[in-house]
């Protein structure tokens, strides 16, 4: 036996095969009882002086038989607080008009202007089915709504998966289409007219606007070793329709002293088109999990953005890990971003003061503690600290900006809690 | 041009599903299998904050859909 | 019935190991029915087949004094399966070599027995001395068999297979290391089992495993230490002594728990040569030596 062994190689193998075929008799199936595997997470933030919010969501998904499972979810966004309105800091007091025109608020001198009269409610709803199809292929059909007092986006999304046959490569097709309408308190503003005082009718466009995104997502993510996964990802995000902020104010300044004299309506393009890639690795030390991922982003109206996110999560335990976790953000401006124009610049275009769209580089900082899932129920919390800072004196600042802190920046808590467990 | 480029993709498909196959036995995976390893991006927490990073920040998409059919942003 | 992740786990001891059974999904009262079904199946098995009743199958065999014996299909099945690894493995695997532990007794100890005690001990061993007629069995007196080396094995596809019949739930059966699972994860995750591991002092290591089935040869407590000769509890039936230079234990993995068990045994019975013929098999394996 031992010395013929590579002359009758697997002999013993398919020999025993048949025979212990042979042994085992064979069968035929039934079904599966219904229960839901839950998921809820709260996000509470609070912004320095600005907003504070509550997101809040609850998920489950229950088998409807082996292969395919039904997801129901729902997300309750509660925001409160303040919001910079877009236009410039100024050297004495400014008074705006609030959206519905009935009413005004104040920034004091040297302040960052802030809507104090911000809030927002979000519901939104959603429900997905997926199957398996074979032992490699699985597809998932969703859809959704949200609900704002002055939104409203109802979506539909499908996400295909497929594995090699040793499961080291998954292929990712995602798809996605939503409709978004805004009907803001007030109507739509006439891009570019200037802001009205209390009381006087305001220029209106009409009461609501549409936009419809499409969104496609091509991802793979490949088994590099016993210890090693890695992800790439390339998304699409083409979006048509009406894409500016209605609240948010450009600030018309005196080209040689820097004094307000008007605000007017942002105004953006009706198309945006934007490219994204991911990249992230993990990889498992002994008592260790590096995971590092990097994003880049480039639009057609002009914003690149780069992310680097690490998290290092501590496997030394088995019931609880504790994971610091660093997240670096940078982006460019869009081409129409101005912190505010002076009056002898042209009016026309696009046109918008949103911070959002400037240059600028965040950082988070935190650190997440989790138990590891025991009897099907998981925990963590992580208290993150948000920090964005941009150009506080920007080149194109003239007279009394020069001496005004034009980016102020953000700084915010995050505490996210999640949980899960069986139903 | 479509052909060629249909080529290309087609062949470094192919190229991932048949020889990019790491060898790893079943009970080499114990590792893999650990929810550290999972690429998670759909998870309720994960899906809150890239949702508060989409109201601050203009950058979309990568991991994920770029459209969250939120009014944030 | 505990919860671990989103698996139920089931747990019972049967043939004196301890079991578990996991299912993926369901709620706990589907979960726990299928628990109990693969324990049920995995208890009558040993009931049914154990060398130590006397109220079964195997008693009669051992206690019919020469008589002709006839059985039923499922120990039929059993029988022409011995039979056949008899044949496979040129006579080293062999379920009348039973008897040769009422002279070794691994107890970790040094005691190797008398020579002469196995020399008259030997003449009652053989599975060729055996007349095997489906369905009637012909064992000369003073012999006896034992399915020890198969029952556990064949218990775990016996219940997999139970509980394939009964539901689409993936599931993994795990008697005492030897394992089976129905079907794939609903998730695209493997399979993972606690199993004994000898490199760490026998504390429990986790194997995954995505389909197929796993079973483990060799004991690393069963064992004689003479003059620094360390004699597993392998035995050759063709000399009465212990296999020499086999490793401690061997995983196999194969698309049934018995195929892969038997392998793992073959490859035991190989002594120093258990990896080359594990390699030479093509099969998933792991050596502990």
């Amino acid at each position: 036996m031992r010395l013929q062994l590579s002359i009758r190689r697997r002999r013993v193998t398919t020999a025993l095969a048949s025979a212990s075929g042979a042994l085992l008799a064979s069968p035929a199936p039934v079904t599966a009882a219904h229960e839901w595997d839950v998921e809820a997470a709260s996000l509470i933030f609070t912004e320095f002086e600005k907003v504070s919010g509550t997101e809040l969501t609850l998920s489950g998904r229950t088998p409807l038989s082996t292969d395919s499972g039904l997801t129901l979810g729902a997300v309750l966004d509660v925001l409160i607080g303040a919001s910079p309105n877009g236009a410039t800091p100024s050297d004495v007091p400014q008074t705006f008009t609030t959206p519905s025109g009935f009413d005004s608020y104040r920034a004091g001198a040297g302040e960052e202007p802030l809507d104090d009269t911000y809030q927002d409610n979000r519901l939104e709803l959603s429900a997905a089915w997926d199957r398996r199809y074979t032992r490699t292929l699985n597809g998932l059909f969703g859809g959704r709504v949200s609900m704002e007092f002055d939104y409203m986006s109802i979506g539909a999304n499908t996400r295909w998966g497929i594995d090699n046959d040793s499961r080291d490569t998954l292929w990712s097709v995602a798809g996605a289409v939503s409709h978004d309408r805004i009907h803001p308190v007030g109507g739509i503003p006439v891009p570019l007219a200037s802001m009205q005082p209390q009381d006087t009718p305001q220029p209106r466009a009409s009461a609501a606007k549409t936009k419809n995104v499409l969104d496609a997502l091509f991802g793979v993510s490949q088994v590099l070793g016993a210890r090693t996964v890695a992800q790439f990802n390339y998304s699409q995000t083409y979006s048509d329709g009406y894409h500016a902020d209605p609240y948010k104010l450009v600030s018309v300044v005196a080209a040689g002293t820097g004094r307000t004299l008007d605000y007017v309506y942002e105004q953006r393009p009706e198309k945006r088109t934007v490219h994204g890639v991911f990249s992230g690795v993990k990889h498992r030390f002994d008592e260790l999990v590096l995971d590092l991922g990097a994003r880049y982003t480039t639009d057609d109206w002009g914003v690149t953005s780069t992310t680097l996110d690490l998290r290092v999560r501590s496997t030394a335990s088995d019931r609880t890990f504790w994971e610091p976790h660093l997240r670096w953000y940078t982006q460019s401006a869009a081409d129409f971003f101005r912190q505010s124009i002076t009056d002898v610049a042209p009016l026309r275009g696009a046109l918008s003061a949103d911070r959002r769209l400037a240059a600028f580089d965040a950082v988070t900082l935190g650190v997440k503690y989790g138990e590891n899932a025991v009897e099907g129920e998981a925990f963590a919390v992580s208290v993150e600290y948000y920090h964005q800072f941009g150009d506080d004196s920007p080149a194109d600042a003239v007279g009394v900006q020069r001496g005004l802190d034009l980016f102020p920046e953000t700084r915010a808590i995050l505490v996210l809690v999640t949980n899960s467990f069986v139903w | 041009m479509l052909k060629v480029h249909a080529r290309v993709v087609l062949s470094a498909a192919l190229c991932v599903l048949t020889a990019c196959s790491s060898g790893l036995s079943p009970w080499q995976r114990g590792h893999l299998a650990e929810e550290a390893m999972q690429f998670d991006a759909e998870r309720a927490g994960a899906r809150l904050e890239r949702q508060y990073y989409f109201s601050r920040e203009a950058a979309r998409g990568g991991q994920s859909f770029g459209g969250t059919g939120c009014g944030c942003n | 019935m505990i919860r671990r992740g989103p698996l139920w786990c089931g747990q019972f001891r049967a043939m004196a190991s301890p079991c578990e059974v996991l299912i993926d999904g369901a709620g706990r009262r589907a979960a726990s029915e299928l628990a109990q079904t693969a324990a049920r199946e995995a208890w009558r098995i040993e009931c049914t087949f154990s060398r130590y009743r006397d109220d079964n199958i195997v008693h009669r065999i051992n206690n019919a004094g020469g008589a002709s014996v006839e059985v039923d299909t499922e120990t039929a099945r059993l029988l022409d399966f011995a039979d056949q690894c008899y044949r496979l493995s040129d006579g080293r695997f062999d379920i009348t070599s039973g008897v040769l532990r009422r002279a070794w007794r691994f107890d970790g100890g040094r005691a190797v027995p008398d020579p002469g005690e196995i020399a008259q001990l030997l003449p009652r061993v053989g599975w060729d001395k055996a007349l095997w007629d489906n369905p009637r069995l012909v064992l000369p007196a003073g012999m006896e068999i034992d399915f020890g080396g198969i029952g556990k094995e064949y218990a775990v596809d016996s219940a997999q297979q139970l509980l394939a019949t009964h539901s689409e739930l993936p599931a993994l059966v795990n008697l005492g290391g030897d394992l089976a699972v129905t079907r794939n994860r609903r998730s695209a995750d493997a399979w993972r089992a606690g199993v004994e591991d000898p490199a760490r002092g026998g504390a429990t290591g986790a194997i995954t495993l995505q389909q197929g089935a796993l079973a483990t040869s060799g004991d690393t407590h069963r064992y004689v230490l003479k003059d620094g000769v360390r004699y597993g509890h392998i035995l050759d039936p063709h000399t009465g002594w212990p296999v020499t230079g086999a490793p401690r234990s061997v995983t196999v993995a194969a698309p049934n728990c018995t195929q892969a068990g038997m392998l793992a045994t073959f490859s035991l019975l190989q002594g120093a040569e258990a990896e080359r013929f594990l390699q030479a098999e093509g099969v998933a394996y792991w050596c502990q030596r």
